[in-house]
């Protein structure tokens, strides 16, 4: 097509006058009622004569990672039955801390540190007052690569495995772990735990990675009921192992296998499965199993599993649904959907996120809404509902909590 | 032949439309699969293959990224990105790992891409999460139009004419027009149309489009600056194809010619990512 010229679309525009020649007088009044409404699109903005308002860019981050914010919570509860202890309002004050420092030459040492320091106070629903303050160490380590694809590491360490998004059971060390945060969001409850005391290596080259840590025993058990305690009893309980093994499986699919070895326990493994289908879709499977504990019986074997997929849509929301299976003692099997929404409704600050987990025995329900505004890029609003609904005696009906309510302010310090 | 193309005198309007439709349903799909099928047209992606090295710095490289985006002509958001790129020995298409500079909130969250596959760690949770290349972690622009990419590697490309269009900077400029077909389902954009100089094989604009021909965005690049000792462009202006007020200014800057370790680009790396030299010693 030789002399075509082609050219951008104008931003906005032209849509007014012509809609107006077509209108008649019913639609000139219509749109004068909607002009002021429709004012910011109006306008012709030509697309490649825009320019930030500002020039300024991120300088090179230096060596390592950091990130500390505060935030402002504020949540109330409706119990089914009162609790002593449980809170129905509360008040938190937070700072949340991670920090990694990294020599800058090759074969140096990494130390890391992240925590959370919590002011709380509030009344059960008796009217008494709680207040307290918490601090959980979530990390404390230092690692280094010692050879060319060696790593070691030591000290309190995160060692998160799974791939499904709202049940891990090959997340081995994740029991007791996990940080009381008033959301139920899997996301945040991922997030927030504490680490467990170990010394860890890892082998990682072309063919894949291999870790290996043993974790020593530092407390006798039983949960201390100091909120600044360390928490060992916890995460440390008993000398264990956790090997995995992620070969390079190349493109398409990609998979690990775990083994748990705990004492006093029979073994545990453990296996993960993702692939990508098309541009819009991930396939995933997570699995674990074992003997079963004495007394039930050494030959009975007892398994837990999540299957699911999450589609990403063309509308931008990212859809989740999983199927939970579990003979493991504590467990349910459960259907498990989440709907996550970037930039809703065109909203660039907005994110909207759901989910719900109903056991497939009894139908109860645990769900939870979340919508998260940016306001800039240092402040976030949050606000989140939630609830429990079943049967009495139920698994989530027989939660004391039906429904509660939380804000949080959180301000990102860079 | 199937019934569906038979058409009779005595079927109802609605009968024929409905026919009518499915034919011409099915004539835009054997349309795509001949594109997909057909062998590639060797001096249009020749001439792909020549605009990606002007693109793409040789070899390996890390490049900064500040994205600014606006709706209706008003700035609504800005992300920083440090995007290092290695090609690969087999295929010459890159892995990436990208990360997230600004803001506050994202700070150190990484991306790779290897091969066809997307994982996103975040420093807060220690964990890798396999993503689908539609996700976005990043408004409007995809995943793919902040990583590099050989679309010579990617499409096959046919001559579809010559053409004077209007450059990102309002010049008019007398272009090749290429027609791309993805050659997978792993590409970001199915069918794109892709105007390139011939004179120096500059990139000038880009439409991309679904599957079925509906227009997703354009992108004009510009401001060309010697970079690596060759003219390049600097700024990608992307403008979404449902919704032209939202715009997207992906401004790049200090472009390092520099070795990216292998293990840099394995996911099991992510958690212990760290660039020793921030301002590296490399060519700029």
């Amino acid at each position: 097509m030789p002399g075509r010229l082609v050219t951008p679309s104008p931003v906005g525009g032209g849509l007014g006058w012509g809609l107006l020649r077509h209108a008649g007088r019913p639609g000139l009044l219509a749109l004068a009622l909607l002009a002021p409404l429709a004012g910011a699109t109006a306008q012709t903005v030509d697309p490649l004569s825009l320019q930030p308002t500002e020039d300024g860019e991120p300088a090179p981050p230096p060596p390592g990672s950091s990130s500390l914010r505060l935030e402002a919570w504020a949540q109330g509860a409706d119990l089914r039955h009162p609790v002593p202890g449980v809170a129905t309002r509360q008040q938190r004050a937070v700072l949340d801390f991670r920090r990694e420092w990294r020599a800058s030459e090759a074969g140096g040492w990494t130390l890391g540190a992240s925590g959370r320091l919590e002011q709380v106070q509030g009344h059960d629903s008796g009217g008494q007052g709680l207040r307290e303050t918490r601090f959980a160490l979530r990390e404390a380590y230092a690692s280094r690569e010692w050879a060319p694809g060696r790593y070691m590491d030591m000290g309190r360490l995160q060692w998160r495995n799974g791939v499904a998004a709202g049940f891990n059971p090959s997340d081995f060390l994740q029991r007791g772990a996990v940080l009381d945060l008033g959301t139920q969001n899997p996301q945040a409850l991922r997030e927030n735990r504490l680490g467990t005391v170990m010394l860890r290596q890892q082998w990682l080259g072309p063919a894949g990675s291999v870790q290996l840590g043993w974790i020593p025993r530092l407390s006798s058990g039983g949960v201390h009921d100091n909120p600044r305690s360390p928490g060992w009893e916890r995460t440390n309980d008993r000398e264990a192992a956790l090997l995995r093994w992620a070969p390079n499986t190349g493109e398409g699919w990609s998979a690990e296998g775990l083994l748990h070895l705990r004492r006093g326990d029979p073994a545990r493994w453990g296996a993960n499965l993702t692939r990508g289908v098309g541009d819009a879709w991930i396939v995933y499977a997570e699995w674990a199993g074992g003997p079963a504990q004495a007394p039930v019986s050494s030959s009975h074997w007892q398994q837990a599993m999540a299957a699911g997929a999450t589609w990403t849509s063309p509308w931008r929301w990212n859809l989740t649904l999983e199927r939970h299976q579990a003979s493991l003692p504590g467990t349910s099997d459960a259907w498990f959907s989440r709907l996550a929404w970037d930039k809703a409704f065109g909203a660039d600050d907005l994110n909207l996120s759901g989910f719900v987990r109903q056991a497939t025995g009894d139908h109860s329900r645990l769900w939870q809404v979340d919508a998260r505004w940016h306001l800039n890029d240092r402040h976030s609003l949050a606000l989140i509902w939630g609830g429990t609904d079943g049967a009495a005696g139920s698994t989530y009906g027989q939660l004391p909590m039906r429904r509660q309510v939380l804000v949080s302010w959180t301000i990102y310090v860079p | 032949m199937s019934d569906i193309l038979l058409l009779s005198p005595q079927m109802t309007r609605r009968a024929v439309a409905g026919r009518l439709m499915a034919l011409a349903a099915m004539a835009w799909g054997a349309g795509l699969a001949r594109a997909a099928d057909a062998p590639a047209d060797p001096e249009a992606q020749a001439l792909l293959a020549a605009s990606d090295a002007v693109r793409n710095p040789p070899g390996s490289f890390s490049v900064q990224l500040m994205l600014t985006e606006f709706r209706q002509g008003r700035q609504t958001n800005r992300s920083g990105l440090l995007v290092y790129a290695r090609p690969m020995p087999d295929s010459g298409q890159y892995n990436n790992l990208v990360r997230f500079l600004a803001p506050a909130r994202d700070a150190d969250k990484l991306m790779l891409r290897h091969g066809n596959e997307l994982w996103f760690f975040d420093p807060a949770t220690k964990a890798s999460v396999r993503i689908s290349p539609q996700q976005r972690l990043l408004g409007q622009a995809s995943n793919g139009d902040v990583m590099s990419t050989n679309l010579a590697r990617e499409y096959q490309a046919r001559h579809a004419g010559l053409e004077t269009v209007r450059d990102g900077q309002g010049a008019e400029r007398r272009c090749v027009h290429l027609r791309l077909v993805a050659n997978g389902p792993h590409v970001t954009y199915p069918l794109a149309d892709y105007w390139v100089d011939p004179e120096n094989q500059q990139p000038v604009m880009a439409r991309f489009h679904t599957a079925e021909g509906r227009l997703l965005k354009t992108a004009y690049f510009r401001k060309f600056q010697t970079v690596l000792g060759r003219l390049r462009p600097t700024e990608t202006v992307i403008i979404d194809g449902l919704d032209p007020d939202w715009v997207t200014l992906m401004r790049s800057t200090r472009t390092t010619e520099r070795e990216i370790p292998l293990a840099w680009l394995q996911r099991d790396h992510l958690a212990r990512f760290s660039d020793p030299l921030p301002e590296p010693g490399g060519k700029e």
